[in-house]
């Protein structure tokens, strides 16, 4: 078992050698620190898939052309259509514990990774924390999030801050996660789940804002009152929103967080302006 | 009629919403926000109801005189219109 530690939870990952990703290195928990005995944890254990893996008594609880979500009594079900995959898995609706099973001669290894990622999210929902579609960087000792749908230009905006020679470091090119201390302040950590971005780091900040960027012809940048920010920002939550609980859930946390931090929605270009423009209101706000 | 199922009525930050969940989300269903009338609407809509009683449940909840029936008439079914359209509404 390695224990690594993400968005100030514990991840238990049960595993053969074999399954355990560079990517996760980073985030390894340093054993010889002290836990407490409340922390957060989430056990996830990679098995060999067997005949016994079959759904039982589930109700289809959604279905896409990768997978199909069963809804059972105890646990959640979920079975990857993708030919020669290989993995499946279950969510214990009781405890926090994922078991993900493999046929270890034939699998593929990104649904591997899609459904340790996948299994953490839902668990991370019920310790309070959401993941967002973003690209995220630090600047000035905060974190700030550029959040649209693919194909906008996240990466591509974070770059212009690159090139402008702006003092940023990078936090992670697809997704972060957010939560909130018992002392009220909004956090961003880094994940190492980050798509093609190849952009990861383990590392956590206040959250400075969440910007939502629009492609445009001309450039501006609009804050966005919290009734709006928080309808912004729970379209890009990639937590799930399987039922009404979980749903409800992802509601209550992104409420909590537009009421501690401003968002905006930035019309921008491909344009260094744009990046000027950006810099310009988060300078504003702190 | 009724409101279609998979949806979560919610009250956020101010703000009322129509959020997708399930199926919803995997169809690309978007989150709509609706005011406060609209809101209360929704919530009538989440059990069966006949266009008579909604608009009864309506004219109570905001103590409308006479004089405002038609105006709330036309509203009503406006919105219920626009639900259909968005295939929102099972009749």
């Amino acid at each position: 078992m390695r224990r690594y530690r993400i968005a100030d939870i514990y991840l238990n990952l049960y595993a053969k050698e074999c399954y355990y990703k560079k990517e996760f290195q980073d985030f390894l928990w340093d054993e010889r620190i002290e836990r407490t005995e409340d922390s957060k944890t989430v056990s996830i254990c990679i098995e060999e898939m067997n005949q016994n893996n079959s759904v039982e008594n589930g109700t289809v609880l959604l279905e896409s052309k990768q997978l199909t979500v069963y809804d059972e009594i105890d646990k959640y079900t979920i079975i990857y259509h993708v030919t020669n995959c290989g993995v499946s898995y279950v969510l214990s609706k009781q405890k926090k514990e994922a078991h993900i099973y493999v046929n270890g001669n034939v699998y593929n290894d990104e649904i591997l990774q899609y459904a340790i990622r996948d299994a953490f999210f839902f668990y991370m929902q019920q310790y309070g924390c959401i993941v967002v579609h973003s690209a995220s960087f630090i600047y000035k000792e905060r974190a700030w999030l550029f959040s649209a749908s693919a194909g906008t230009g996240k990466s591509t905006h974070v770059d212009l801050w690159k090139k402008s020679g702006y003092q940023i470091e990078d936090l992670n090119g697809d997704l972060a996660a957010l939560y909130i201390t018992e002392s009220n302040e909004v956090m961003a950590t880094g994940l190492p789940w980050c798509g093609t971005s190849g952009i990861y780091q383990n590392k956590v900040a206040r959250l400075g804002g969440i910007i939502f960027l629009r492609r445009s012809d001309a450039v501006t940048i609009t804050p966005l009152k919290q009734e709006l920010g928080s309808l912004f920002l729970l379209a890009r939550c990639i937590t799930p929103n399987w039922t009404q609980e979980t749903a409800g859930e992802n509601a209550k946390i992104v409420e909590n967080i537009v009421k501690h931090v401003p968002t905006a929605i930035l019309y921008c270009t491909k344009e260094p302006c744009s990046a000027e423009c950006a810099k310009h209101y988060i300078d504003s706000t702190l | 009629m009724k409101l279609a199922e998979g949806y979560l009525i919610k009250e956020i930050a101010g703000s009322y919403a129509l959020i997708p969940i399930g199926q919803n989300v995997v169809d690309a269903k978007n989150i709509l926000s609706t005011n406060e009338t609209g809101f209360f609407i929704l919530q009538q809509l989440k059990n069966e109801i006949s266009v008579n009683d909604l608009f009864h449940a309506i004219c109570e909840e905001y103590e409308a005189t006479e004089d405002e029936w038609q105006q709330i008439t036309t509203d009503m079914l406006s919105f219920l219109s626009a639900l259909r359209e968005k295939k929102l509404l099972c009749e």
